[in-house]
């Protein structure tokens, strides 16, 4: 097998979710000589663009698309030693949160798995997050762009002020803000003065890609 | 007609006098509106703070022993179905939801092994805790979780059913509910991360995990039948956004099997059984037909159903519920906005019978005054022969 069969190898493990079977495609492409960042972006990271398009053109569904992110964890543990930071994480910081009242944690889960597939460093604050760990997140890690998650019409409220208090702290000008989940919709994100929207977690993705 | 013999009418697919009204609302702070009473609850900042906290902390075992936090629940129950009463509706989604357990005093956990917190909305609701993780993240820590047993749960729910349909029943059409389906008792306590892994390792155990809910469920309709509720609802989120959560296949394979058996047993005892499952479940509706329900509810504009293409695809085998946007039309819509929805709604699906108006679920800024124009329209409009 040369380097680009066991490469595709290493895509179709994730294309397929074989969560069993990926970290030996991964061993096998790295014995047949591939440069581990070749294996992480064209084998595991290609194999996630994939498996996310699959899921926004409905072939794939929330389950399987969850799965994928344990089959890349699975896929990493060989090139761990192998790859530096900036191989994984080149692409800059983003933090992400759901926020203040809201606990839907899924999609935002989902957003921050191909976001950190397609090479982001994610800042996962988790959910019922405050604006003020979102302003300390983006300081402390000077991220460029801020990912807010909402499901509940009541929160509005919560996007709001987080979207305040980054202009109030002056930091406004240095992020772009991204928003989504089950509430929120492209007027939304206009009316808010957000810069981009995302139907999705792929949607989320080109987004930032967009914006770095 | 009154509520029963309306509901009971466009439940069996027929026109009845006018549209009947279903009732999701859960929140404290409308059902309190509502009663014009004062929340009879002990507020959140008594348990949590000063010596009544820390006394509230030490004693939550003891507090669990004795049942407080359940006969707190059940006494809401009852406000619930009195607003509902109160406010004109025909039927009411009555959901069994003493099932949490104090964990210290600013969390909780519910008898299906999921974690929350102890907060308050910002309209000071505490009745629907927020929901933090799964504790059985693993088929080792479900075995080793104590499930309750069918039989106790039978009496449990029996008892407070009973109660309530013999106080209430009467007045509004009662369905009968319990709080988690075998969806979702399947992913939350697990989280739907391990539960994917799981079901592609080891679908064995995800059967087994299944059949067990399906023991619950079964005793559910029983205590559900035995205490003269003539309807059901089966509560199962199967839906996101924009598709069902998993595979149309994979629902079929493991948890139709069991949802055939509970319609099925729901049926010899007499009574209906309806899905409530929010979300997109476009993909998903044939087979709720096929599984043998008798309604289908909640039906999200916002996660793009479109009543009138539900109304053709599965109207002749299902009563239409809901499909009242919570996102924007009942929570800060304007009485014209409200009137144009029942409106629309009604010529969606509404003509030839089989369909009750309702919200696709409940929140806390849904508006009181709203509802009651829904209800207000649905009379107005609903009156059949519908223009
Ligand atoms: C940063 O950039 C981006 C870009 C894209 C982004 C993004 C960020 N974030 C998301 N995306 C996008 O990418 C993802 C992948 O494609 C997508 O993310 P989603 O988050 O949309 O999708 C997830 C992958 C899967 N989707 C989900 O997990 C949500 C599914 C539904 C059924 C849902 C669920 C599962 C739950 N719920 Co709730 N719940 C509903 C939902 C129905 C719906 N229409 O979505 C919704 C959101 N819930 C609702 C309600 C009312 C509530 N829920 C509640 C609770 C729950 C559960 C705990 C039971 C559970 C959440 C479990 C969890 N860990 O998240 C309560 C609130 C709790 C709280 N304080 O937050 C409660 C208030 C119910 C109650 N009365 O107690 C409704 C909100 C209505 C509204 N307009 O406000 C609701 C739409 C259902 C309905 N019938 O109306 C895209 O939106």
């Amino acid at each position: 097998m040369n380097e680009r069969e066991a490469i595709q190898g290493v895509l179709e493990a994730v294309v397929n979710v074989d969560i069993d079977g990926v970290a030996e495609q991964v061993r096998a492409a790295l014995k047949a000589g591939a440069d581990p960042s070749a294996v992480l972006n064209e084998g595991l990271s290609a194999g996630m663009r994939i498996v996310g398009e699959r899921f926004q053109s409905g072939e794939y569904f929330l389950t399987e698309l969850v799965l994928a992110g344990e089959v890349l964890k699975a896929g990493l543990v060989p090139l761990e030693t192998l790859l530096t930071k900036t191989d994984i994480q080149g692409k800059g910081a983003v933090v992400l949160a759901t926020v203040k009242g809201d606990i839907h944690d899924l999609g935002k889960n989902l957003v921050g798995m191909m976001l950190s597939s397609a090479g982001f460093e994610v800042i996962d604050l988790g959910s019922d997050v405050s604006s003020q760990r979102i302003v300390e997140a983006v300081r402390k890690h000077q991220a460029k762009i801020v990912g807010l998650s909402l499901l509940l019409t009541p929160m509005v409220g919560s996007l709001r002020s987080a979207v305040e208090e980054l202009t109030r702290v002056g930091l406004r000008q240095q992020v772009r803000i991204i928003i989504g989940g089950a509430c929120t919709t492209p007027g939304l994100a206009k009316e808010l003065g957000c810069d981009g929207h995302g139907e999705d977690a792929m949607a989320a993705v080109y987004l930032c890609e967009k914006f770095i | 007609m009154n509520s029963h013999e309306r509901t009971t009418i466009a439940l069996n697919l027929g026109v009845p006098d006018r549209v009947p009204v279903f009732s999701c609302t859960e929140e404290q702070n409308q059902i309190y509106e509502i009663l014009g009473e004062k929340d009879g609850a002990i507020p959140l900042s008594l348990i949590q703070g000063g010596w009544t906290g820390k006394l509230f902390k030490l004693t939550a075992p003891l507090t669990n022993r004795i049942g407080w936090l359940t006969r707190e629940t059940e006494k809401f129950m009852s406000k619930k179905l009195e607003s509902d009463i109160a406010l004109g509706y025909d039927c009411s989604w009555l959901m069994y939801s003493a099932i949490f357990n104090l964990k210290g005093n600013r969390q909780a956990t519910d008898i299906w092994g999921k974690l929350y917190d102890l907060v308050a909305d910002p309209d000071g609701n505490v009745d629907t805790p927020m929901y933090r993780q799964g504790l059985l993240t693993t088929p080792e820590l479900w075995e080793a979780w104590p499930h309750p047993d069918p039989d106790k749960f039978y009496k449990t729910i029996y008892r407070v059913f009973a109660d309530l349909q013999k106080r209430y029943g009467q007045r509004i059409y009662l369905m009968g509910s319990l709080f988690s389906g075998l969806w979702e008792s399947a992913t939350q306590p697990m989280g739907l991360t391990a539960f994917s892994v799981t079901l592609r390792r080891n679908p064995d155990f995800v059967r087994r995990m299944v059949k067990y809910y399906e023991t619950i469920y079964l005793a559910t309709i029983h205590a559900t039948a035995d205490a003269g509720m003539p309807a059901f609802v089966y509560s199962d989120d199967m839906g996101h956004k924009t598709g069902p959560q998993t595979s149309p296949r994979v629902l079929d394979e493991f948890f139709g099997p069991s949802l055939r058996r509970i319609t099925g047993e729901a049926h010899k005892r007499g009574i209906k059984i309806i899905i409530h499952s929010c979300g997109n479940v476009n993909l998903l509706l044939d087979l709720f037909a096929d599984w043998g329900f008798d309604g289908v509810h909640s039906l999200e504009p916002t996660a793009g159903i479109d009543l009138a293409v539900v109304k053709k695809q599965v109207g002749k085998k299902m009563c239409i519920f809901g499909n009242m946007d919570i996102s924007h039309v009942l929570s800060e819509g304007t009485r014209e906005e409200v009137e144009a929805a029942v409106k629309s709604m009604l010529q969606a699906a509404a003509l030839d019978g089989g369909f009750i108006m309702a919200m696709t679920n409940s929140h806390n800024a849904v508006k009181v005054e709203n509802t009651r124009w829904m209800i207000e329209y649905t009379h107005r409009y609903g009156t059949y022969p519908i223009k």
